[in-house]
């Protein structure tokens, strides 16, 4: 049980690492764009800032309160309840628990670049999320943090 | 025994000077309400120093006359969209309103090609009593949007005769904000009948929209000249952290958001770069936000000592700042009224008083008189 959880938090931690990382380097795309001096340090250093600031600072100044970090607990939720119900689905349905985990992030991270904008009077509060290939790949991002938990899953088990 | 009673009557006489003292500044002057249950009020325009008109950002332009708020709004404004940061918000009277009667309002509307996508539109007409009428389009930002925020909004007209117009990035759209071939994060400049001046910068630039005055803004919410005009003060949200108050030159690129001292909302990098040649920097900017709302260049004589500065509304935590100004250079800065909430717009009456609208759907007017 004790690794299933490990195996779960460091799913979300791995698809928050993506995510950020998908929107940190498009945006540093963009600025090469316009002739910003982005070299690979720049790109290295960036990630890893963007990794600390969106995955592991709590976010202070939005509210009277520091709340927790807002992407990891976002796609904590959504994986919560896409597991849940693969979890419920496989007693059922016979796929290999790395797809359909992998299905089931990719769905929770639909959801999640969907349904912000509805929230937030259209807006797109991850940057990364701003265009159709941005979205289609943060939804890839969270196939590969379902895919991760299943594949781990599948180890415990054998 | 008589060491303790001597050490507390001066511990008393400390803390009692002391906050005699800190309260000495306060007292210099009075803050009145002049008008409550505005439902967010927003523009405030003077058309005499006892008749005051107010937009509500849900969508009625309200006329204060002899300190009582008349219960009916204007008639004939045009209906705006009150969603997100959206609905009726700047409200500008022509130079020559004593002759023409005309008024500037600005607000969001939803596109009537795509009702799914909205924007910004300024519209002029004639304030006839308690009417407006010969409405007339003066500017609709353009491409539409889909988000309700960032739309900027404020007006100021130049000693030209010119009118200055704040379009914001949109939020989704900041990277807009660095071409020429839209409105977003830009200051527009045109006639005062909406045609386009012919020594706008752009105007003969290919691909470029020719009313745009400046661009590389955010959400620029205050925007004011100097006594002789020949200063532009603009004021703009930085996302998190980042608010700048820039001096607006005809042409040039303030930088957002490829340059900025803010990071987004979600905590992710807008740009690692603070600066870069061809991109101006800010006179002044705040880490953490101060979320600046309204502004005015105080030339008054009711409070001598304040001629001269800049006054900036904040909606976070609520106050106002005073920005002393050497030159175009800021020197100092003070926090004023702070007990009021969450302080939307700052003008300057023709008295030379203050005044000030808080944001909220019972928001209220103040009047700053020294006492």
């Amino acid at each position: 049980m004790i690794k299933k959880i490990l195996f779960f938090l460091l799913s979300i931690l791995l698809t928050s690492f993506l995510v950020g990382a998908q929107t940190t380097i498009l945006n540093l795309m963009w600025l090469s764009s316009l002739e910003m001096p982005v070299t690979l340090m720049v790109y290295i250093s960036s990630i890893f800032k963007d990794f600390y600031m969106l995955s592991l600072s709590p976010v202070v100044g939005m509210l009277p309160i520091s709340i927790p970090p807002l992407l990891p607990t976002l796609i904590f939720l959504g994986f919560l309840i896409s597991f849940s119900v693969t979890w419920l689905a496989l007693k059922w349905v016979k796929v290999e628990k790395k797809y359909a985990y992998g299905i089931a992030g990719a769905v929770a991270l639909f959801f999640i670049v969907y349904l912000m904008p509805v929230v937030f009077f259209g807006v797109d509060m991850l940057a990364g999320a701003r265009t159709p290939l941005g979205k289609l790949s943060l939804i890839i991002c969270g196939y590969v943090g379902g895919h991760f938990m299943g594949s781990k899953l599948n180890k415990i088990e054998l | 025994m008589k060491i303790l009673k001597q050490i507390s009557l001066i511990t008393i006489t400390y803390f009692l000077c002391f906050s005699l003292f800190a309260n000495h500044h306060e007292e210099s002057y009075k803050l009145e309400v002049v008008a409550e249950d505005l439902s967010f009020p927003w523009g405030i325009a003077f058309i005499s120093n006892e008749e005051i008109l107010i937009t509500e950002k849900t969508g009625e332009l309200r006329l204060i006359s002899q300190g009582v708020l008349l219960p009916e709004p204007i008639s004939g404004v045009p209906e705006s969209l009150f969603r997100g940061q959206g609905g009726l918000e700047g409200i500008v009277l022509h130079p020559n309103f004593e002759n023409n009667q005309y008024i500037y309002l600005s607000f969001s509307e939803t596109d009537q090609n795509n009702k799914k996508l909205n924007t910004l539109r300024v519209i002029r007409g004639k304030l006839e009593g308690t009417s407006l009428t010969e409405v007339e389009t003066i500017f609709r930002a353009s491409p539409s949007r889909k988000t309700a925020n960032h739309y900027g909004a404020k007006m100021v007209f130049l000693k030209d005769g010119t009118l200055l117009i704040t379009s914001g990035d949109g939020f989704n759209y900041r990277e807009e904000a660095q071409k020429l071939d839209n409105h977003f994060g830009k200051i527009i400049r045109v006639n005062d009948d909406g045609t386009i001046p012919q020594d706008n910068p752009f105007i003969e630039t290919p691909g470029a929209k020719p009313e745009i005055w400046s661009y590389g803004h955010r959400n620029l919410q205050g925007i004011v000249t100097n006594l002789d005009g020949s200063v532009i003060y603009e004021h703009e949200h930085g996302p998190r952290g980042g608010d700048e108050l820039n001096i607006i030159e005809k042409g040039k690129n303030y930088g957002w958001p490829a340059i900025t001292y803010g990071i987004d909302y979600s905590g992710a990098l807008v740009s690692p770069f603070k600066e870069k040649e061809g991109m101006e920097q800010p006179i002044k900017y705040w880490v953490p936000s101060i979320a600046p709302s309204g502004m005015t260049f105080y030339n008054g004589d009711l409070f001598p000592d304040w001629k001269g500065s800049l006054f900036i509304s904040a909606l976070v935590p609520g106050d106002v700042r005073r920005l002393d100004l050497e030159g175009t250079n800021v020197v100092s800065e003070e926090v004023l009224f702070n007990k009021i909430g969450r302080i939307r717009n700052i003008v300057t009456a023709p008295d030379g008083s203050l005044v000030m609208v808080t944001d909220s759907n019972k928001g209220k007017l103040y009047r700053v008189t020294p006492k």
